[in-house]
């Protein structure tokens, strides 16, 4: 099978009756069929709400790297920090109303997750943009204050109370009186550390850590022209900057080093007066000890910008630290919903609430600052206010609504999770990234989804996939009519293909699920003895389509589910495990791809195509993903009504979007 | 004095470890007056995907042997034939739930998955934690695995969740035990008091265990009126954090007792995979040896197999090479893998040797399946190793024609533990009594 470039599991994905197809999702509660009302009422106001709902969905972790992307100002989402948490539970297909099973190991991977956007927010000028007391401030006002306050507003998606705040400072000025004491009461080791030297910003630069307690921030005094006791003293910073380097070397010696150890510290300007100056750097602790001493001549100061970071001392530090963990930890911020707390009066609950479900769904984060504004106003409640600000969403956030949305749906956001991407399964996922939202930007139809006629690609793309055109650098949108579609994507079909071997059956169950909405049950163990006889009888010399044909033809049991994915997995078989187009397989074996779908029959994936843009089952899978993502619940028979308007009235993808969004229902969820 | 600080008082007293906080928790009363265990400690290893059963045996063709000729071989030739039996005639239901998920959760618990995108999982409690409970330790069980399954979309098995192919270790029906997969993690685990930084450890620690108890007053302080299922899932937050909370406090009451109990060096061999593993083993054979843990279970990959790195030539991953097909090329290479797997059973083994814990420990090894070209359940390869004379080590126990539950194993084996069970497993999983016959 391996020299073919395919290989055929038929007995991992056989099942025991002759299939029966189901909805996409069977679930529990149902979305009511008010959205059709409001397509055909303009002003949709009779509406019945669903009385017993689940509101308390948790944040999904990529809803959580959504939201510290926004704490940080950060403009692209951290795969590192989504890596640090576990897999969401599907509701539909979707994580948009994940409820994961709140487990230790769940529990102790958001903590470890709230614990290193704490630590990089330490690191962060945006967010410490005063500076920050070497002491607590006993009356809690100043720079502190409303650091806090404002990373906590971002992390809760609402104003922040009193009595919350009290708790903040409570919290902070107990862990600093801890760490004080902690550091007392221990015996002061002394810090080992280097002086590396002075840029050409006049910057001392050099690492440091206390061996015992190497995440705490170590003081570096600065002396000139002697060291202390003789020099002059010039200045301190601490050790506050990364440097995975000193990590690594210590790493490799056995010894495991956590927090931050660069330090980085301005020189007087007066300094670079083409004479000769030495500094001497001095870590504070014990002996107090020489990190070295540089000389340095310099007739200027270059005035490039060097990151610089916050100055926070050992105390201080890991007592903001510990607040800002507590923050990202508490029920405001892991739940998505603001349904249950009291700290907000009903009225301005339902604004901020809006605001919240408004941005997960349509731009897959927290709100942004203008629909916060809106909120705060108690504005977004107005249905012409709201209604412009789900367009503007749908305007501005295209690109991370394609990645959340159709990233889940076609599998290509899970793809970009995966260890070892080559740069050009990198641009693979870009280019499913910015054809959807194209297609959301141009408010392309359901069609374009299979058939766009363009796509995007990258110099190096474009030449593997073997189209001309693409510029240099960058990616280009190239007018195509072969490449662009999902079922040409070079991501789902390297997905679909694990280990340079293109599996059919793989991909036609994919088709059926993701395009058709038609769900192949799991094959069950009785079906086994089924196979071996199949096996038994397969010849390895057969082709690819006969294997699968005589597979069929081993009774009902197999040809029941497999006479629906054989086939069209088949006609993707002109693409290889690669996602190149190809006519043979290594073997030198004509690639066969005519089969039927359903009763229709095709010659090739083009012809699958065209088939499939004819099909209402997939007009109305496109309006089914769409209005699952937009819900907390599975959908079930109820919503059915729902979806047989939605795709009857036509909609493209961004009208979809907005239509839900500015439903009645969506508008009114979860209220009392 | 109020619930938080009783519990803080008992945590200093060290009486936390059997103080029940979950129903789930609370402790079995005994059921029969058992002679003195002969057995403490406990590892259960798993591998995916069955092993090629009838290996290098001319003419054999009973489905569901192993042999200490085949890929077993590696246990024989580092003379550890006389600490491990093969168990023979093992089986477990094959019903219409798919083995790789049914069988892995339910490698150690011996009860049905519950299916549906949108229900809890739930398996049962398996038996390592059984163990765990009984032979009170600081640090009670470790788990450790390669890596999460993780499948980029959805559709297949659309109505199982994959976690249950990450698990085998239970504490209550509805609590899974996950894995470590870095060896530094369960290195900070288990040795950061003994490590340098020990005080970085205690003051994150203290954090963390501050932070939590703060976010538990948070959860208590919720008074909105809610429906039955907000309360859920607001009491699922709550009981998540209490005790990822309450196992911070257990680290900190035992720090004392567990800054005695040195690191082992990590293993320097040149593969990766193998490298992962040996040093989980020296780590956990060490812990057992301090008395850290009682219990530990190890999956050799997740409950599929989709690992290429086992083989040095796998062109397919090690799910890919089960399903052989009769393929005698295909055979040969899932050959290889079992016996991979054989040999790191057999480190592992002799770590237990060195450190002097075969004495009092069983350590079971098996599979989700028998043959994963079939996912039949029939006569699964299992081996059970250990030391003493009261046991049939060194033979073949059972027999491939006479079946037995896998249930009834682990009721066999609850007695040499003095667990009091009368039972085992659930539904068509449970024990009915028959046993295997493994004293001698």
């Amino acid at each position: 099978m391996r020299k073919l470039g395919v290989s055929i599991q038929i007995w991992a994905l056989i099942v025991s009756l002759p299939i029966l197809f189901q909805n996409c999702s069977a679930g529990m509660i149902g979305f009511k069929s008010d959205v059709v009302k409001s397509l055909q009422t303009t002003n949709a106001n009779s509406i019945s709400q669903k009385k017993e709902s689940v509101h308390v969905k948790n944040l999904s972790r990529f809803e959580l790297a959504a939201l510290a992307r926004d704490i940080l100002g950060e403009s692209a989402l951290d795969l590192s920090l989504v890596k640090l948490l576990p897999a969401d539970t599907k509701v539909g297909g979707f994580d948009s109303g994940a409820d994961s099973s709140f487990d230790i190991s769940q529990i102790q991977a958001r903590l470890k997750f709230a614990e290193a956007v704490a630590e990089r927010a330490l690191r962060s000028k945006e967010i410490f943009s005063c500076a920050v007391p070497e002491v607590p401030d006993a009356t809690w006002t100043g720079c502190l204050r409303t650091i806090t306050l404002r990373f906590a507003e971002v992390a809760f998606r609402r104003p922040v109370t009193a009595d919350e705040e009290a708790k903040f400072f409570q919290i902070f000025m107990a862990r600093h009186k801890d760490v004080v004491a902690d550091l007392n009461a221990e015996p002061k080791s002394v810090p080992v550390g280097h002086f590396d030297g002075v840029n050409e910003a006049l910057q001392a630069q050099g690492w440091t850590f206390d061996p015992d307690w190497s995440s705490r921030a170590v003081e570096i005094h600065f002396y000139l022209d002697g060291v202390a006791g003789t020099g002059t003293f010039i200045g301190k910073t601490f050790s506050n900057s990364p440097r995975p380097d000193v990590i690594d070397h210590f790493l490799k010696q056995g010894q495991v080093l956590t927090g931050q150890h660069g330090f980085t510290f301005q020189l007087p300007v007066r300094l670079a007066d083409g004479q000769a100056h030495q500094v001497y750097a001095h870590a504070v602790g014990g002996t107090n000890p020489l990190l070295g001493s540089i000389t340095f001549q310099k007739a200027s100061r270059t005035d490039t910008a060097v990151a610089t970071y916050p100055l926070l001392n050992a105390p201080m530090g890991e007592a903001i630290k510990s607040v800002l963990t507590y923050i990202l930890m508490t029920p405001q911020t892991q739940l998505k919903s603001l349904q249950w707390q009291t700290a907000i009066e009903d009225s301005a609950r339902k604004n901020y609430e809006l605001a919240n479900r408004m941005s997960w769904f349509l731009r897959a984060g927290p709100p942004d600052a203008t629909t916060y504004s809106l909120a705060r106003d108690g504005r977004l409640t107005e249905d012409q206010v709201y209604r412009e600000e789900v367009r503007r969403l749908l305007r501005t956030y295209s690109r991370d609504l394609s990645y959340q949305f159709a990233g889940q749906w076609f599998g290509f956001r899970e793809f970009s999770l995966q260890e070892e991407l080559s740069s050009l399964d990198q641009d693979m996922i870009t280019e499913s990234k910015l054809v959807f939202s194209e297609i959301l930007n141009q408010n392309l139809g359901a069609d374009a989804i299979i058939q766009p006629g363009f796509t995007f690609a990258s110099a190096a793309l474009a030449s593997h996939y073997g189209l001309s055109g693409a510029a240099a650098t960058g990616f280009s949108k190239m007018a195509q009519a072969q490449r662009g579609g999902v079922l040409s994507q070079g991501s789902l079909l390297r997905m679909t293909a694990p280990n340079q071997n293109t599996k059919p059956i793989v991909r036609g169950k994919w088709f059926q699920f993701n395009l058709l909405c038609r769900t192949i049950p799991s094959p069950s163990a009785e079906l086994f003895q089924e196979i071996a006889k199949a096996q038994a009888a397969a010849d390895p010399a057969w082709s690819v389509s006969r294997q699968l044909e005589e597979h069929r033809k081993a009774g009902p049991a197999c040809a029941g589910c497999h006479q629906y994915m054989d086939p069209l997995g088949l006609a993707l078989e002109s693409y290889g495990p690669d996602g190149r187009v190809r006519v043979t397989y290594a073997d030198g074996k004509p690639v066969e791809t005519a089969g039927f779908l359903d009763s229709q029959a095709f010659q090739n994936a083009s012809e699958l195509a065209s088939l499939v843009l004819q099909r209402e089952d997939f007009k109305s899978c496109v309006a089914r993903k769409v209005l699952s993502h937009s819900l907390p619940q599975a959908l079930d028979a109820s919503d059915d009504e729902t979806i047989a308007a939605l795709t009857k009235a036509k909609y493209t993808v961004r009208d979809l979007f907005e239509v839900i969004a500015t439903s009645k229902s969506f508008r009114q969820m979860g209220e009392d | 004095m109020g619930p938080q600080s009783r519990r803080t008082f008992l945590t200093n007293s060290g009486v936390i470890l059997t103080l029940p906080v979950f129903s789930s928790l609370l402790p079995r009363s005994a059921e029969a007056a058992e002679v003195a265990p002969s057995r403490k400690k406990f590892v259960g290893v798993f591998s995916p995907s069955g092993a090629l059963m009838s290996q290098n045996v001319a003419g054999f063709t009973d489905n569901g042997n192993w042999t200490f000729e085949g890929a077993l071989k590696p246990i024989v030739t580092n003379g550890l034939q006389s600490k491990v039996m093969i168990l023979r005639g093992i089986q477990s239901p094959s019903g219409a739930v798919d083995t790789h998920w049914a069988n892995t959760a339910g490698f150690l618990s011996c009860a049905p998955i519950l299916l549906g995108a949108q229900r809890p999982i739930r398996c049962g409690k398996s038996f390592d934690q059984f163990v765990a409970e009984k032979n009170v330790s600081p640090v009670g069980s470790v788990h450790v695995g390669w890596k999460p399954m993780n499948r980029n979309f959805s559709g297949d098995h659309a109505t199982y969740s994959d976690r249950y192919l990450d698990w085998i270790s239970w504490r209550a029906p509805d609590r899974p035990n996950a894995n470590f997969y870095s060896a530094s993690d369960l290195g900070g685990k288990l040795f950061s008091s003994s490590m340098k930084g020990a005080k970085v450890v205690r003051s994150l620690h203290r954090s963390r265990k501050s932070v939590l108890d703060l976010v538990l007053q948070e959860l208590g302080a919720v008074n909105r009126k809610l429906s039955t299922a907000d309360q859920a899932r607001l009491q699922a937050y709550t009981d998540g954090v209490r005790e990822t909370e309450l196992a911070i406090t257990r680290d900190l009451a035992s720090e004392e007792r567990r800054a005695a109990c040195v690191a082992p060096s990590a293993d320097a061999d040149a593969d990766l995979y193998i490298r992962h593993f040996r040093t989980m083993h020296k780590m956990i054979a060490q812990a057992l040896k301090c008395d850290l843990i009682s219990c530990a279970t190890i999956m050799y990959d997740d409950g599929v197999g989709d690992e290429h790195l086992l083989h040095p030539q796998a062109t397919k991953d090690h799910h890919g090479y089960a399903h052989h097909k009769n393929e005698a090329g295909a055979q040969a290479e899932l050959n290889v893998i079992n016996t991979r797997h054989a040999s790191l059973f057999t480190h592992f083994l002799q770590e237990m040797s060195v450190a002097g814990q075969m004495e009092d420990s069983l350590v079971l090894w098996g599979s989700n399946m028998s043959d994963g070209n079939l996912h039949t359940t029939d006569n699964l390869p299992m081996v059970l190793a250990g030391g003493g004379s009261d046991l049939k080590f060194g033979s073949e126990v059972g027999s491939p024609q006479r079946r037995i539950a896998k249930a009834d194993l682990f009721l066999e084996m609850s007695e040499l533990f003095g667990l009091g069970l009368s039972k085992f497993g659930e539904g068509e999983f449970l024990s009915t009594g028959a046993k295997l016959g493994l004293k001698l």
